[in-house]
């Protein structure tokens, strides 16, 4: 049971240690967070400030040091590796910087692989579809520029329907027109699917078109901005 | 110079010298920073170089121990034929006198001339159910004192040759010299003292002391041992006409010639001569010589050592040994260089930007080339010292099987340096040929491009998607098919290197098959007789309706034998024709005693002419339709020519057969038997035994199923310890290939794994990614494994095939499962261990990893 029916994640106290040798490092020192569902966030921060911790214990791939996590009436910090590979195959859709497709699929085999495994997922001609690509279902990785790679994943994220899209950097990699056409296919995803986006970025610039803003600094939220009107991924410049 | 600067004492100036080659890293005693390197990444892959270093162990082992054994079983031949005198030529005849010996010494190219008295004898053994038969020999008078005194005479008489100076008398003397192993020489007064041939007495539990009743000549007669001894001519004791060994059922005894001469009627006389040959001298002619001279004392035929059983079959060893030491070890070093430079290959890939960082840093390309050749050199080195010990264990093992079959005066095995050296010499050159590649593209590397991390694999539609959509493949089978398919040549060697694991399985187990499979065509197909029972002279056939008559015998075929040169233009071969009973008429089939078609099919002698074993009609150059030279070599030493008429398949021996009628007919004689083929009721064995004691005219019994059970279970015991080796070798190679290149697949695909692990895979569902390509490529290496086995196994017949036995191609279906189910596994095991790695995969680092 949810506190409020609307958040999907609720974060308290959460804490990420990492030792180093003899020294302890804190990424994480204490964030508490509620996202509701269907909302756009994009988290900024310098590098260090703890935002990928964050994103990789939403995604479930660590488990915190202290601090709880709920995705909707899941208590992730108390699932089991096998509970978590679970949530990762039904509920969530990663989106990483450097696109990580497997070079031996196309771009079609590429988003059967996650379609094939899933039980609500859409045709991987479908899913292409919403990214603009679907000429391109039978193109090798090779075949594809960057920004087509990076939507042909945006694709396999979201083609089982995740309730949250991931994205890790989604336009690191890319140059500005490159990029942009990336955030439009997140747009479109979020408008059409209503999937709840959390995107970490170095690039202030791709707050604007999220909902809230949040700012990381030493392992803490140092900002948390409510956008009340959203730009659109095609009016960006940076 | 610099290594004599540094071991110059620490004096003030010496250290301020040091303090600066310190500083500079040049001291002989510092690692160079690459050399940290190196030593840091071999320990960091510790496991991966500790399998390549173990198949070139591997390698190194069999090629020490092959080679080892082949020289200390050459040398120890070669010291035992000339310190005890073994001779060159050898001829049996019924009598002739001694002083016959003076004129064979006259001969042209006889450095020196023996006598002897010999003859069969048969034994009751003590324990033995079945009559034992025994060649016994004279004793030289001179041979056992000279020592090396006699050695040098012969060396004198070879290199003197026929120089007129050499008194004749002074060549006729002891050859064939036997080593008295315990005990002591045979007292001449004594008729009753011998001296037994080692492997008989240990194999029947009997000591000095022993005492056997002996039937010589039809006389009974104790025979008490007082002397263990071995001779150069019964190296390898097998009874003439035998395969295996039997040492049971088979002795040499040597008593006095005084006692030899009252035993067999030979007083003045002898019926075995031996000749030393001059050095460098053909037999063939001494050989006629010999010959004409004993024509007129029932001469049998002189021949020389490559007729002499024991030294055939030890020749055969040897050559075989010779093949085996160059073949394995080619095999397992072939796989280490493969994996060293799958390995490397990986590794320099993998180090791309170091590579060019050094190369900034003004290293030279030659510099860091070396720095890579020396990682090959340390497995190889480290690899070739573990062999050489283990070569050295091995080949101990070896002597110990050796000292069954063969038997020398002393079997003290020692490591020759020599085949230590040559084996590391060539582990070192497989090694660092196997990297070799790979460092020439070292050197290819121009700074800029190796600091670019490397393109991504590049995947087009081809043949591939074929397969995968024919096979409607799922989605992670098509990345295996895909990948693999990408990269032909690697997956090829991975496959052939795997293979060569199931070709080496499959070896192992034909060696076994193969002789398993000639034993039973040759004594359950072809020859189906319990007993064969030898006359002492041929008998007319009242003699074998005596035998007949005995009770528990079901029946008979007497066969008349008689040796014979054979032969067609150039090309000759001393060989016995055979020919068995058919009646009267020539109209009763052979029951016991089959000849058979290449097919398995019996097939009948057509009178007038001969059947030829398909080795022997090669050797002559003969088919069926041309006609052959006959030299009778005993009796009216008759010669004719005769057609032949049919070609046999035999894997033993290379042997002639005619009807009887036919043979009669060429003898002009009566028809007679040399001997007879029984089959017997088994409950009746033991009565029909004692029987046979009792008849005089019987030299020699031969019992099939009990020589054969003794050789085989000799056999077998030597096979099984072989094959242990074998197998651990074959999964050493399965072990080392499949390890490596899981390692590498795992490293090359641990992006996409880590990936597929966070979009929500199971590690077991990307267990199966990484299983699966191991698995296909060890199911392409399997048949391949098979192929090349097969062509090995085909060598091995083709390299063993003498006149003395052929092995056939016969390799069961079971043969085939077990080698490929064997790399299977080893391959899954290695997999396996390599799989849990997919359990510490960093599925955070995979978010930023650039791959």
């Amino acid at each position: 049971m949810t506190d409020h029916p609307d958040i999907i994640f609720r974060v308290r106290g959460l804490v990420k240690e990492y030792p180093l040798g003899e020294l302890v490092v804190r990424a994480l020192s204490g964030v508490d967070l509620d996202v509701a569902a269907g909302e756009f966030v994009v988290i900024l921060g310098p590098s260090g400030s703890g935002k990928s911790t964050l994103l990789n214990l939403l995604g479930g791939l660590d488990t915190p040091t202290a601090g709880t996590i709920r995705f909707g009436d899941q208590e992730l910090t108390a699932a089991t590796g096998h509970q978590l590979t679970h949530y990762r195959r039904e509920s969530v859709g990663f989106v990483f910087q450097f696109y990580n497709l497997i070079p031996s699929l196309t771009a079609g085999e590429n988003v059967a692989l996650v379609t094939d495994i899933s039980d609500r997922a859409m045709t991987p001609q479908e899913a292409l579809g919403m990214v603009d690509l679907a000429d391109r279902i039978d193109s090798f990785p090779s075949q594809l520029s960057g920004g087509q790679q990076q939507r042909v994943a945006i694709a396999r994220a979201i083609a089982k329907r995740p309730r949250v899209l991931l994205c890790d950097e989604p336009t690191g990699a890319l140059d500005v027109k490159t990029g942009i056409g990336v955030l439009e296919a997140i747009e479109t995803i979020h408008r059409e699917l209503g999937t709840t986006i959390i995107v970490i970025t170095h690039n202030v610039a791709i707050g604007e078109i999220a909902d809230r803003v949040l700012t990381m600094r030493d392992g803490q939220i140092a900002e948390d901005v409510r956008h009340k009107q959203r730009r659109a991924a095609r009016d960006l410049q940076w | 110079m610099r290594f004599a600067k540094t071991l110059r004492p620490a004096t003030g100036d010496a250290t301020s010298r040091g303090g600066t080659d310190s500083r500079r890293g040049s001291s002989p005693f510092r690692l160079q920073t690459l050399d940290r390197k190196l030593v840091r990444e071999l320990l960091g892959s510790w496991v991966a170089f500790v399998a390549i270093a173990t198949v070139v162990a591997a390698g190194v082992s069999v090629f020490v121990m092959a080679l080892s054994v082949l020289e200390f079983l050459d040398l120890s031949r070669e010291r035992y034929y000339e310190r005890y005198r073994f001779a060159d030529v050898f001829a049996e005849l019924t009598r002739a006198p001694n002083h016959l010996a003076e004129s064979i010494a006259t001969i042209p190219g006889v450095a020196a001339v023996d006598t002897r008295v010999s003859g069969m004898v048969t034994l009751e053994v003590p324990g033995l159910n079945e009559p034992a038969t025994a060649k016994m020999l004279s004793l030289g008078e001179d041979i056992n004192s000279m020592g090396d005194d006699a050695v040098s005479m012969d060396r004198n008489a070879r290199d003197a040759g026929d120089r007129k100076g050499m008194a004749v008398s002074s060549r006729v003397r002891g050859l064939n010299g036997v080593h008295l192993v315990s005990g002591r020489w045979p007292d001449p007064e004594a008729a009753d003292e011998v001296v037994a041939s080692e492997a008989f007495v240990e194999a029947n539990g009997l000591r000095i002391g022993s005492e056997l009743a002996g039937v010589l000549q039809g006389r009974s007669q104790r025979l008490r041992i007082v002397g263990v001894g071995l001779s150069p001519e019964y190296v390898f004791q097998i009874r003439g006409g035998d395969f295996l060994p039997d040492n049971r059922r088979f002795a040499v005894l040597w008593g006095t010639r005084r006692q030899m001469e009252a035993a067999f009627d030979m007083q003045g006389a002898f019926n075995n001569l031996s000749v030393l040959l001059v050095a460098g001298r053909s037999p063939r002619q001494v050989i006629n010589q010999i010959d004409l001279a004993l024509r007129d004392y029932g001469g049998l035929g002189a021949y020389d050592r490559e007729d002499q059983l024991s030294a055939r079959f030890l020749d055969d060893e040897i050559s075989q040994l010779r093949a085996t030491g160059l073949i394995v070890p080619a095999i397992f070093l072939g796989v280490a260089a493969f994996l060293l430079n799958l390995v490397f290959a990986r590794r320099v890939e993998l180090q791309r930007e170091s590579i060019a960082t050094l190369k900034a840093f003004g290293y030279e390309g030659w510099q860091i080339a070396w720095h890579f050749v020396k990682f090959a050199l340390v497995v190889a080195v480290g690899g070739s010292i573990i062999g050489a010990f283990l070569g050295w264990w091995l080949a101990q093992g070896l002597c110990g099987i050796y000292a069954n079959f063969f038997r020398f005066p002393t079997f003290d095995y020692r490591l020759y340096p020599g085949v230590v050296v040559w084996s590391g010499v060539v582990s070192v050159i497989a090694a660092v040929g196997g990297v070799l590649a790979t460092v020439a593209r070292v050197l290819r590397l121009q700074p800029a491009e190796a600091m670019r991390p490397a393109m991504p694999p590049r995947y087009t539609h081809g043949w591939a998607d074929g397969v995968c959509r024919h096979l409607g493949l799922s989605t992670p089978w098509k990345m295996i098919v895909r990948r693999l398919a990408r990269r032909p040549v690697p997956t090829a060697l991975a496959a052939v290197g795997i293979g060569l694991a199931t070709a080496v399985l499959l070896v192992s187990r034909f060696t076994i098959e193969a002789v398993d499979s000639m034993i039973d065509y040759q004594f359950n197909v072809m020859q189906r007789q319990d007993l064969q029972v030898t006359f002492r002279e041929a008998m007319a056939p009242a003699a074998v309706d005596e035998l007949r008559k005995l009770d528990g015998v079901r029946q008979v075929e007497p066969f008349r034998a008689i040796p014979v040169r054979l032969s067609n233009g150039p090309r000759e071969k001393r060989v016995s024709v055979l020919a068995i009973g058919t009646g009267p008429q020539g109209d009763v089939p052979n029951r016991l005693f089959r000849l058979l078609d290449s097919g398995g099919l019996p097939i009948r002698i057509a009178p007038g002419g001969l059947a030829l074993t398909d080795k022997l009609a090669e050797l002559l150059g003969v088919t069926p339709g041309d006609r052959v030279e006959v030299e009778v070599l005993e009796g009216g030493r008759q010669r004719f020519s005769a057609p032949v008429l049919g070609v046999a398949k035999e894997n033993l021996g290379t042997n002639a057969y005619a009807t009887d009628a036919t043979l009669h007919r060429w003898l002009q004689e009566d028809r007679r038997a040399s001997g007879v083929f029984l089959k017997i009721d088994a409950d009746r064995s033991q009565a029909i035994y004692d029987a046979l004691r009792e008849y005089p005219e019987v030299i020699a019994v031969s019992a099939r199923k009990a020589t054969l059970e003794s050789g085989l279970k000799t056999m077998r015991e030597s096979h099984g310890k072989m094959e242990g080796f074998t197998t651990a070798f074959a999964a050493v190679i399965a072990l080392g290939v499949v390890y490596n290149m899981a390692r590498l697949t795992m490293a090359e695909q641990s992006r996409e794994l880590a990936t597929m692990r966070v979009i929500g895979f199971t590690r077991w569902e990307v267990s199966m990614v990484f299983l699966g390509e191991v698995l296909l490529v060890t199911l392409i290496a399997i048949p391949i494994g098979w192929l090349v086995g097969w062509g090995f196994c085909w060598a091995i017949v083709w390299g063993i095939e003498s006149d003395l036995y052929r092995i056939p191609m016969a390799i069961s279906r079971h043969s085939y499962l077990i080698a490929g189910g064997w790399t299977m596994l080893a391959a899954m095991a290695s997999a396996a261990i390599v799989r849990g790695a997919i359990d510490r995969l960093d599925l955070v680092s995979v978010m930023k990893d650039q791959g």
